[in-house]
C-alpha cells in the first residue's frame, strides 16, 4: 500500500482522510514527490505496483479544467488498473482545508466571514488563503504565514509547516466536507474502495 | 574475506539483532536510532584485533572497552535478564564465493573491580569443515579468570588457526573525517582518538602510504575534483619540514593558478578527497557514516554508483556498509533492495528490518530506494519542527 502526495500539506491532508474512512496506514508507505511534476513521471512505476497494491496519489487540479482531462493526460497510454486511485483537490489542497471555515478562522485569528464559502470555486485557493492569513490579529500567525513581495501575497518560510501542523491537529475534515464537493468526492471514493469491507482480512494485500 | 551476517545481544541500543550482511548494505534510521553504534561493532571488532594487545593505544578487548568507557557504556540499556553483550560474526572469503566459512562468537560482561570485563565465551568454528576451533572458557580460563580479560582474537600465539579473521577484523576501515578537525587540529589542541575515527590523523595516513601507491592515488582524486567542479587541480603530497600536507593548485584568471594546502580547501572538498582514498584503501571492511555530509547533493547522488565501482575493480572486493539519511543518495533505483537495512527505534531498544515485500515490489517497479522506504524512516511530524518555540 502506497500513498504518495506532493508536498507536507498535502501529506498531512491525505493522512487525516485515511484515518477518517478508518484506513490503518501502519505499514504503509507515506510518501512526499515534492511536486506534481515527479509524480506525473512516476505515473508508469505507480500503475505497475498497483497491479498488485493500492497506490493512492493526491495532487493539485491547479490550471488543468477538470480532473478527468489531468488524469488522462498523466497515464497517457498507461491502463488505469483498478487500485491506482488518482485523486485530484479543485484547484488546489488549500481549498480542502479552508473548507473548514470555523476551523481556519479560528487558528488564523480572523472572523469566518472572510473565510471563502465556496472554497472549490476559488481559482487560487492558496492565495485566497494567504489572503485570510494577512488579516489575522495575531502578529505572530500573519508573520508565520504570509510574506509580500512585489505588491503579492507570498508564503512565508513557515507557510507549510504552521499549515500542516493546522491540518494534524485541528482541522475539522467533516466540517470541511461539507464545503468542499471534491473532498467529499475524494473521501467518498476512497472510502469504498479502501475500508476494511472493500479490503477484506487480508488487508488489502492480494 | 566479508561479513555475511551479524548477530548482536544487548549491544548499545540492540537488545536482539539478527542480519545478514551484503557487498553493500544501506544503512538507513531516524536520527539517535543506533546507526554509529550498529558501525562501531566493527571499529570495536578491529580495536580488539588491532597489534600491540596491552598496550596503552595498542589493541585488545581491555582497550577496546576503555575507549568505549567500559562495559556498562556498551551494554544494552534495555538488556533484562540475559546480561552478557554478544557479537556473532559469519564471514565468507569473497563475494564470488559466498559461502559462510567463518563463525565467530564473542560474549562478555562487567568484570570484578579489577578485570573491566570478563569474557563469558569466544566461540570459533569453520562451518565448512564443521570443526570448532576454539570454545572459551577453556579449563585454564576456569583455573585463571584473568584469562577471561584477554580474547584469543588478539593474541597471536593462540589465534593461528583462525588468522585470517583477526587479520579481517584489524584492518576495518573507517574514516569519518571532521574538516574543522583536520584544518584546526594544532589550534584546538584535538586529541586523536583510538584509531582516528575522525580524520585527524588523514594526512598522516597518506604519508604512510608508499609512495607509487600515493601518487596514483592522489592523480584519481585529483581527477574526481576536476570533475566535482571544485577548481582545483594536481592534487599532490607536500612535506614542509617533515610535517605532512596537501596541496592544490587553484584555477583562477591567472595562466598559472595559485597553490592551496589543504586548510584553504573547503569542507566539502576535503570530504570528497577523504572519501576517494578511502575508496581506494582495499581494506576488507570499509565503513561510511553518512557519506553526504558537506556534499553538493548531485555529487552524493553519484555515491552508490562509485562505491559499486570501487568495489569490483578493488582486489579486495571491500564490503562497504553505508550509513545515510540522504534522499540524493537513496535515489538510485539501481539500489540492491537485498542489501537496505532499516533500523527501527522502540521503546524496548531498536531492531533492524528488511524491506518489506510491498516496499522490494516498488523498487522493483522502477522506484527508488528514497521514494519507497525512506518516507517510512522520516517521522511524520519532522515537518512541522518549524513549529517549535525558541524562546518566550
Amino acid at each position: 500500500m502506497f500513498a504518495y502526495s506532493e508536498d507536507a500539506i498535502s501529506q498531512a491532508v491525505l493522512l487525516r482522510i485515511l484515518g477518517f474512512i478508518g484506513v490503518d496506514v501502519a505499514g504503509w508507505t507515506v510518501g512526499k514527490t515534492g511536486g506534481s511534476g515527479k509524480m506525473k513521471s512516476n505515473v508508469p512505476k505507480y500503475a505497475k505496483l498497483a497491479m498488485s497494491y493500492f497506490v493512492v496519489l493526491i495532487t493539485d487540479l491547479d490550471s488543468t479544467p477538470c480532473p478527468r482531462g489531468l488524469i488522462q493526460n498523466w497515464l497517457g497510454v498507461v491502463v488505469q488498473p483498478r487500485l491506482l486511485h488518482i485523486r485530484v483537490a479543485v484547484r488546489e489542497v488549500e481549498s480542502w482545508v479552508l473548507a473548514d471555515r470555523e476551523g481556519v478562522a479560528d487558528f488564523l485569528d480572523v472572523s469566518q466571514e472572510i473565510v471563502p464559502r465556496t472554497p472549490d470555486a476559488e481559482a487560487d485557493p492558496k492565495t485566497a488563503l494567504l489572503l485570510v492569513a494577512e488579516k489575522s490579529g495575531t502578529r505572530s500567525v500573519r508573520e508565520d504565514i504570509v510574506i509580500r513581495r512585489g505588491g503579492q501575497p507570498r508564503p512565508a518560510l513557515n507557510y507549510n509547516s504552521a499549515i500542516t501542523s493546522f491540518v494534524g491537529k485541528h482541522w475539522n475534515i467533516e466540517r470541511a466536507i461539507a464545503r468542499s464537493p471534491s473532498l467529499a468526492r475524494t473521501c467518498r471514493r476512497l472510502q469504498r474502495e479502501l475500508t476494511p469491507a472493500s479490503l477484506g482480512d487480508d488487508g488489502g494485500c492480494p | 574475506m566479508f561479513v555475511t551476517r551479524l548477530r548482536l545481544e544487548n549491544w548499545m541500543n540492540f537488545r536482539s539483532v539478527d542480519v545478514p550482511l551484503r557487498p553493500v548494505t544501506y544503512l538507513l534510521g531516524p536520527n539517535a536510532s543506533g546507526k554509529s553504534n550498529f558501525l562501531d561493532v566493527f571499529r570495536f571488532l578491529r580495536d580488539i584485533s588491532k597489534p600491540g594487545a596491552g598496550k596503552s593505544g595498542g589493541g585488545g578487548i581491555q582497550n577496546a572497552i576503555e575507549s568505549r568507557h567500559g562495559v556498562p557504556k556498551i551494554r544494552c540499556l534495555h538488556a533484562r535478564r540475559q546480561t552478557d553483550v554478544v557479537i556473532e560474526v559469519e564471514l565468507a572469503d569473497d563475494h564470488a564465493n559466498p559461502q559462510t566459512k567463518w563463525s565467530y562468537t564473542l560474549g562478555f560482561r562487567v568484570g570484578d573491580q579489577n578485570n573491566g570485563v570478563s569474557i563469558t565465551k569466544e566461540v570459533v568454528q569453520n562451518l565448512l569443515t564443521r570443526e570448532n576451533l576454539l570454545s572459551r572458557p577453556l579449563p585454564e580460563d576456569v583455573a585463571d579468570a584473568r584469562l577471561l580479560t584477554q580474547t584469543h582474537l588478539e593474541q597471536m600465539r593462540s589465534n593461528a588457526g583462525f588468522r585470517e579473521i583477526a587479520d579481517c577484523f584489524s584492518s576495518v576501515m573507517y574514516l569519518h573525517l571532521v574538516p574543522q578537525l583536520l584544518k584546526h587540529g594544532d589550534s584546538i589542541g584535538g586529541r586523536q582518538l583510538e584509531g582516528d575515527p575522525f580524520g585527524q590523523g588523514f594526512l598522516d595516513l597518506v604519508a604512510r602510504t608508499n609512495k607509487r601507491q600515493r601518487e596514483s592515488r592522489l592523480a584519481r582524486i585529483s581527477e574526481g575534483l576536476a570533475i566535482a567542479g571544485t577548481r582545483l587541480v594536481d592534487l599532490e603530497f607536500a612535506e614542509d619540514e617533515k610535517t605532512p600536507h596537501l596541496r592544490a593548485r587553484y584555477e583562477h584568471h591567472r595562466p598559472q593558478g595559485a597553490w592551496q594546502l589543504e586548510d584553504q580547501f573547503s569542507d566539502g572538498t576535503l570530504r570528497l578527497i577523504a572519501m576517494l582514498w578511502a575508496l581506494q584503501s582495499d581494506d576488507p571492511i570499509l565503513l561510511l557514516e553518512e557519506p553526504e555530509l558537506s556534499l553538493h547533493s548531485e555529487i552524493v547522488r553519484e555515491i552508490p554508483a562509485l562505491v559499486d565501482r570501487a568495489q569490483r575493480e578493488s582486489m579486495n572486493h571491500t564490503q562497504v556498509i553505508i550509513s545515510t539519511h540522504s534522499e540524493a543518495l537513496l535515489s538510485n533505483p539501481g539500489i540492491d533492495p537485498s542489501g537496505v537495512l532499516v533500523i527501527e527505534p522502540g521503546d524496548d531498544g531498536s531492531s533492524i528490518r528488511h524491506l518489506y515485500e510491498h516496499e522490494k515490489n516498488g523498487i522493483d517497479a522502477g522506484l527508488a530506494v528514497s521514494e519507497v522506504v525512506l518516507p517510512s524512516v522520516t517521522p511524520k511530524s519532522v515537518g512541522t519542527l518549524s513549529q517549535l518555540t525558541l524562546f518566550k
